[in-house]
């Protein structure tokens, strides 16, 4: 076998993304929870909306309608409050912006071709 | 404290209240919920039934073996029942709530590390809160070339608790729990079991070889209550050296089973490497519309209508997806002989992007719960061999019950190999209570049909779970209760869950 993969055995490692509940940016937060859904495709667009951090608690911890619920094993209520100033402080996307920022990952309602 | 007191059943609320004194002496007072306002995260369901009867009484937050340990002392010496989950998103089978009201969640949430990675073997070795993102993110940042295969709601979700669920994905390594490979157990007297090569102090397999010696005791911890999984192996697919996706679309309902006929053989000989999913026009058409945007009346949108839509945006009556994974000169003589294959068939073959196939993480499936809106969904998840008149009576069958009660036929049929899995979406609104109690009438009648005609539930939420296990019979129940008795004899692990108990007869 290649030697790079002999050097590469076993990779040990007792990572985690983060601890319980914090992240490490409200970036990461929104691009790796929230952006999922929260694309105008899924559910409305978020950033530059001006919510408060009351109503992201509120409905991050009780899911309306289709939205599933985070504990606060997976996200703090000082995450939150972070990721409410955060996305304040964001602009709303513009359309073109936002045609970019579909990306495949995000899955928007893509049709067959 | 709060005036409104949920109990576990049996369990007095001075026990309760020195058992969460317990809890908080192991993990801390931060981490021990028992107030309703911090409850609602594992309170909500999407299932067919009032919240009421799923209520947790608390909810407990372990971050390591140890705490876990502790915590189950807490328990049988107060004879608590937890219900332990992952991250808690066994959506349409009833989220993180129990399966009897009462139960205090245990939410393993916070051990969340990836503990090993092995990119020769291509092995990972996790704890239960590391979520596929998580993983993702993890290979990618240490340019691992390894892929992961996930379910729906892959981004919010685990490998352990949908691989101890049997979830399934859409690679070629859509069978999670075949492809998990040696467990951590710890049982309900605190003991640490390591299951298949695990057993052997200075062990060199425990991650590549799944049987060990003696009983496989794996399947025990799958969809059960026997012990609480806090690790698990799992294989992980080499990135293909390329790959191609493709759509196969049939213009008829009843080509159906045409298309099953086909894959079968194609699957069995190893031509295509991943399960092949069929999903129909109405399934189709919640990626892109809802249901009142198209239809305002009552009953199941006609199929016409549905069909007629569809080709508006590409969709056809049935629609099969799947890839082929290899070298392009591995690939092209696979691509060759299934479009062959498939255009005798009477399918239209065209190239396709399914990220899901690929190792790109989405939750473009969401918009499926959108079709109707109200947060209510379920599962009918039920297997039939892969065979075309099979899957053509299931559909019938499905279709037939679901339109006496108004819904929609939403369905994704998955030929596996042998055995065709006929997944079928129940959406309706939970908060018109009228609507909830016709889709859990509906789902007991459709389980009760499908199970007559020969086509068992393979995997059930809370509220089916007692009348799932009935269908398997009397010896299956009482072998799950022998073993529940002699694993967990104060049954404080998830009471409950796929119908066994400790007590009854």
């Amino acid at each position: 076998m290649p030697l790079a993969w002999a050097a590469a055995l076993l990779v040990p490692t007792a990572a985690q993304a983060q601890s319980a509940g914090e992240w490490p940016s409200s970036q990461q937060l929104w691009r790796e929870t929230c952006s999922y859904c929260h694309n105008d495709h899924v559910a409305r667009e978020l950033r530059g909306t001006g919510l408060t951090a009351q109503a992201i608690a509120t409905a991050v911890r009780s899911g309306p309608g289709t939205m599933p619920t985070f504990a606060p094993s997976e996200v703090s209520d000082a995450e939150l409050e972070r990721l409410a100033q955060w996305l304040t402080a964001q602009r709303k996307p513009t359309a073109d912006a936002d045609r970019s920022a579909r990306t495949p990952r995000h899955g928007s309602r893509e049709r067959p071709q | 404290m709060s005036p409104r007191v949920v109990l576990p059943a049996g369990v007095s609320s001075t026990s309760f209240e020195r058992a969460l004194a317990g809890f908080q002496r192991v993990v801390g007072p931060a981490y021990v919920l028992r107030d309703p306002a911090q409850l609602l995260p594992y309170r909500k369901i999407m299932i067919p039934a009032p919240e009421d009867e799923h209520e947790p009484s608390a909810a407990v937050l372990a971050s390591s073996l140890s705490e876990v340990q502790g915590v189950l002392a807490v328990c049988n010496r107060y004879k608590i029942p937890i219900w332990p989950i992952s991250t808690g998103r066994n959506l349409g089978f009833g989220s993180a709530a129990p399966a009897t009201r009462g139960q205090v969640i245990l939410d393993l949430k916070r051990m969340d590390r990836i503990l090993e990675i092995d990119p020769v073997l291509c092995t990972a070795l996790v704890e239960p809160g590391v979520t596929y993102q998580q993983l993702h993110d993890h290979l990618k940042d240490r340019s691992i070339d390894l892929w992961l295969d996930f379910p729906g709601d892959g981004p919010l979700v685990g490998p352990v608790g949908n691989t101890l669920e049997r979830g399934t994905g859409r690679t070629a390594y859509a069978d999670h729990f075949a492809h998990a490979c040696g467990m951590e157990v710890v049982l309900a007297d605190g003991r640490v079991l390591r299951t298949g090569m695990g057993g052997l102090p200075n062990g060199t397999c425990w991650q590549s070889f799944r049987y060990g010696y003696g009983p496989y005791l794996d399947g025990l911890f799958t969809q059960s209550s026997f012990g609480i999984v806090t690790k698990l192996g799992l294989w992980l697919m080499p990135a293909p050296a390329s790959y191609r996706t493709l759509l196969v679309q049939y213009g008829r309902d009843r080509d159906l089973a045409a298309a099953v006929e086909t894959i079968r053989p194609l699957r069995l000989r190893g031509v295509l490497a991943n399960p092949c999913a069929l999903t129909n026009a109405t399934h189709m058409l919640t990626a892109v519309t809802r249901r009142a945007e198209l239809f305002q009346g009552t009953g199941p949108v006609p199929d016409d209508l549905v069909l007629d839509v569809g080709r508006q945006h590409g969709i056809a009556a049935w629609n099969a997806t799947f890839s082929l994974y290899g070298t392009p000169e591995q690939i092209a003589p696979n691509l060759d002989l299934v479009t062959r294959a498939f255009q005798s068939s009477g399918g239209r073959v065209s190239e396709y992007r399914d990220g899901s196939q690929a190792n790109e993480l989405s939750l473009s499936a969401f918009s499926l719960l959108d079709w109707v809106g109200g947060g209510g969904l379920t599962w009918l998840a039920t297997v039939s061999p892969a065979r075309g008149t099979d899957a053509a009576q299931q559909r019938d069958l499905a279709r037939g019950i679901l339109a006496r009660y108004g819904l929609d036929y939403l369905a994704r049929a998955t030929v596996h190999g042998r055995d065709l899995h006929h997944l079928v979406a129940m959406v309706f609104d939970r908060r018109d209570l009228t609507a909830m109690q016709q889709a859990r009438d509906c789902f007991r009648e459709l389980v009760a049909a499908f199970t007559d005609n020969g086509y068992g539930v393979y995997r059930a939420g809370i509220d089916a779970m007692d009348d799932v296990a009935r269908s398997y019979g009397d010896t299956r129940r009482e072998v799950n209760r022998a073993l529940k008795r002699a694993l967990d004899p104060n049954g404080i692990l998830a009471p409950g869950k796929s119908g066994i108990h400790v007590g009854g007869a």
